[in-house]
């Protein structure tokens, strides 16, 4: 039965009950004492003739107890509301029955509705400082100056047709990449900037203008769920490794700034394969695993260009007390990952003469560690995080290194190492959670080969959609292995970014 | 003295229609946990409807779909449930569903709007599991947790 209408037919039922009690209640309510006396009825002006009388005149206290409703009144006024709580009770158990009805209790074909949309938003303000005679100050565009920002648009399409079967994709609206930096100018040709302007060809004036953007497909996967051990995912799924990449959105996530494991993608952010996954029970731990099978690293193109596979998985223990909620994990990710062109040459033997001849620009494989360890102690959250990677070039199939910084270099192999500890406690008023998030990197780079960032954070949670977030980080770069021509503390940062975030 | 009959009038109507302000454990009265007659299932304790309801345990150990019904997030009883069973208030209930929407995880509980449909939703799915008021348990179901004073205990 639709809401309005079970609204309407309760208010219908009991709005004339509760009618009658106003009606019949008088009695009832002038057992209650009253706060002043009854006044005596005000004397008229010209005083009326009296027919003489034996009974004294009324005092106004015996006015009042006049009023007082008699046992037998009581008694009916009581046997009346029990009747018509009997029949609100009739009339709630008919309506829960109907609803029953209307209400499909096990459907064979579906478990829910068949489409769910959802999503979040993020928009707000950043502001980074970083020393003018920084390369950095270069590369990120809006370094210095006080940007507002349109941060995430991200809508959720949950479809579960049938039952034990679900498909998820989540799409990300952006402006990107307008504005972005194509080609620099001087010593590296001439400067180009993406304008992604154009006129509206559908509007309603000649000349309207229009920005166009781009739409992010950050996942798209279709399941197969009826085990609880064994679960089946294909498609694009984020990689199920440590606890940031799942968390994935600024809602969920406590920190607005990302680590730079996700940053620097020492792990493939979302693979192109299969994933399967599941969990058991033992006592008052949940023991959960999944496990990938995919096309590696999607940086330079959805194709899988040698045959060679991604391979990965991630293992929790997990014990919910309902006070304390304690999740330990191991990721593991390994993958080898080609680059490669092709030429047109002069082939002989082709028929035409002309044949095609694949050349690797780069290859290299990888193995990338990880453990995590999240614990919820009622308002306090802790999360820590740590990935090892190890990148080792296949010879003779290594990448230039920089050109402008390091000229006829090569890249090398190399260890990638990242540390982060965050933690947040909701305090009792206002919806206020302040944190605190550290990381340490070792990564060998143009910069430095090493970085630590401090963060202090507050988050208002302002009802359980919405929270508004801001955070100031710090960034330092040192060297600790190599040395380096220059002094890597002019690349030294600070950034204050805000967001309003809302998930619906 | 008619304002005050208006004034209780108003009362009684917006108390039947559920608007007043709520109380524990839907008035006193205990909550119950059921689930189908055919659940071989006897006791379940917190940490057993925990993760169901938590739609992390699919499955009964027994086998076959755990399928737990929830009443809507404003019920009395749903928050009661959701305080002794889970350990989540209303707001970081709410604030649990939605990281989990947003992690890509599994879809929350069926919602349904009342305990008679909860009742008659049991009775008749045999992976069923939810929790309505004691007085209205009846012989279609099997209880198997009573929740009273914020602790679950056996039926």
């Amino acid at each position: 039965m639709p809401r309005t209408k079970t609204f309407k037919l309760r208010l219908g039922l009991v709005a004339p009950l509760a009618l009658i009690i106003a009606v019949r209640a008088p009695d009832a309510f002038a057992q209650a004492p009253a706060a002043t006396p009854t006044p005596a009825p005000p004397a008229a002006a010209t005083p009326a003739p009296v027919e003489p009388t034996a009974a004294p005149p009324a005092a106004p206290a015996a006015e009042a107890a006049k009023e007082l409703p008699s046992a037998t009144d009581l008694a009916t006024l009581r046997a009346e509301l029990d009747e018509t709580k009997k029949a609100l009770e009739e009339v709630k158990s008919q309506q829960s029955d109907a609803e029953a009805a209307a209400t499909p209790a096990e459907d064979s074909s579906s478990s829910g509705d068949a489409l769910k949309i959802y999503g979040f938003m993020d928009m707000g303000v950043s502001r980074t400082w970083i020393n003018k005679s920084s390369v950095l100050s270069q590369i990120f565009q809006g370094a210095n100056n006080t940007t507002f920002v349109v941060g995430n648009v991200n809508f959720y399409f949950d479809a579960q047709p049938i039952k034990h079967f679900r498909g998820l994709a989540e799409v990300r609206f952006t402006n990107q990449p307008l504005g972005e930096i194509v080609n620099y100018g001087g010593l590296a040709g001439t400067f180009q900037r993406k304008d992604s302007f154009s006129y509206d060809s559908g509007g309603t004036a000649l000349n309207a203008p229009i920005w166009s953007g781009g739409v992010i497909l950050e996942r798209a996967w279709i399941e197969w769920n009826e085990l609880q051990a064994l679960k089946f995912r294909v498609g694009n799924f984020f990689t199920p490794f440590g606890i940031w990449n799942e968390d994935h959105g600024t809602p969920t996530l406590i920190s607005l700034a990302l680590p730079q494991f996700i940053i620097q993608r020492q792990m493939p952010i979302r693979q192109t394969g299969l994933m399967v996954y599941g969990n058991a029970f033992a006592g008052d731990w949940e023991l959960g695993y999944a496990a990938t099978l995919s096309n590696g690293r999607q940086e330079i193109s959805n194709y899988n260009f040698n045959n060679a596979i991604g391979l990965g998985g991630r293992v929790y223990a997990r014990r919910d007390t309902g006070s304390i909620n304690t999740t330990l994990g191991l990721s593991y990710f390994t993958g080898t990952t080609r680059d490669k062109e092709t030429d047109v040459v002069i082939d002989p033997s082709a028929a035409n003469g002309i044949g095609f001849k694949d050349k690797t620009t780069y290859q290299y494989t990888e193995h990338v560690a990880g453990a995590d360890a999240s614990v919820d102690i009622g308002p306090t959250r802790i999360r820590a995080e740590g990935v090892l990677r190890r990148v080792t070039y296949k010879p003779g199939e290594r990448p230039a290194g920089n050109a402008l910084f390091s000229p006829g270099s090569f890249a090398p192999d190399l260890w990638q190492e990242t540390v982060y500890l965050l933690v947040a406690h909701q305090l009792p008023w206002a919806g206020l959670e302040p944190y605190l998030f550290s990381e340490f990197m070792e990564n060998p780079n143009i910069v430095s080969d090493a970085s630590l960032g401090v963060s202090l954070g507050l988050n208002v949670h302002f009802n359980s959609s919405v929270q508004w977030k801001t955070q100031a980080t710090r960034s330092m770069f040192f060297n600790m292995l190599y040395h380096s021509p220059y002094d890597v503390t002019v690349n030294n940062a600070s950034q204050l970014y805000s967001r309003l975030v809302m998930a619906f | 003295m008619k304002t005050r009959r208006i004034l209780v009038s108003a009362l009684l109507l917006s108390a039947t229609l559920g608007l007043c302000t709520r109380s524990s454990e839907a008035g006193g009265d205990a909550i119950v946990v059921i689930v189908n007659k055919a659940n071989p299932a006897n006791s379940l304790s917190a940490g057993d409807l925990r993760p169901i309801f938590q739609t992390t345990k699919t499955n009964w150990s027994s086998g076959g779909d755990a399928t737990p019904f929830n009443l809507a997030d404003d019920n009395p009883l749903r928050q009661d449930f959701d305080q002794a069973v889970l350990g989540l208030d209303p707001d970081r209930a709410s604030r649990y569903w939605k990281d989990r929407k947003i992690r890509g995880g599994a879809r929350a509980p069926k919602q349904l709007p009342s305990t008679g449909a909860v009742l008659r939703a049991v009775a008749t799915s045999e992976g069923g599991v939810g929790y309505i008021k004691a007085s209205e348990a009846n012989a279609s179901v099997k209880v198997v947790a009573r929740i009273a004073g914020g602790k679950v205990s056996g039926p």
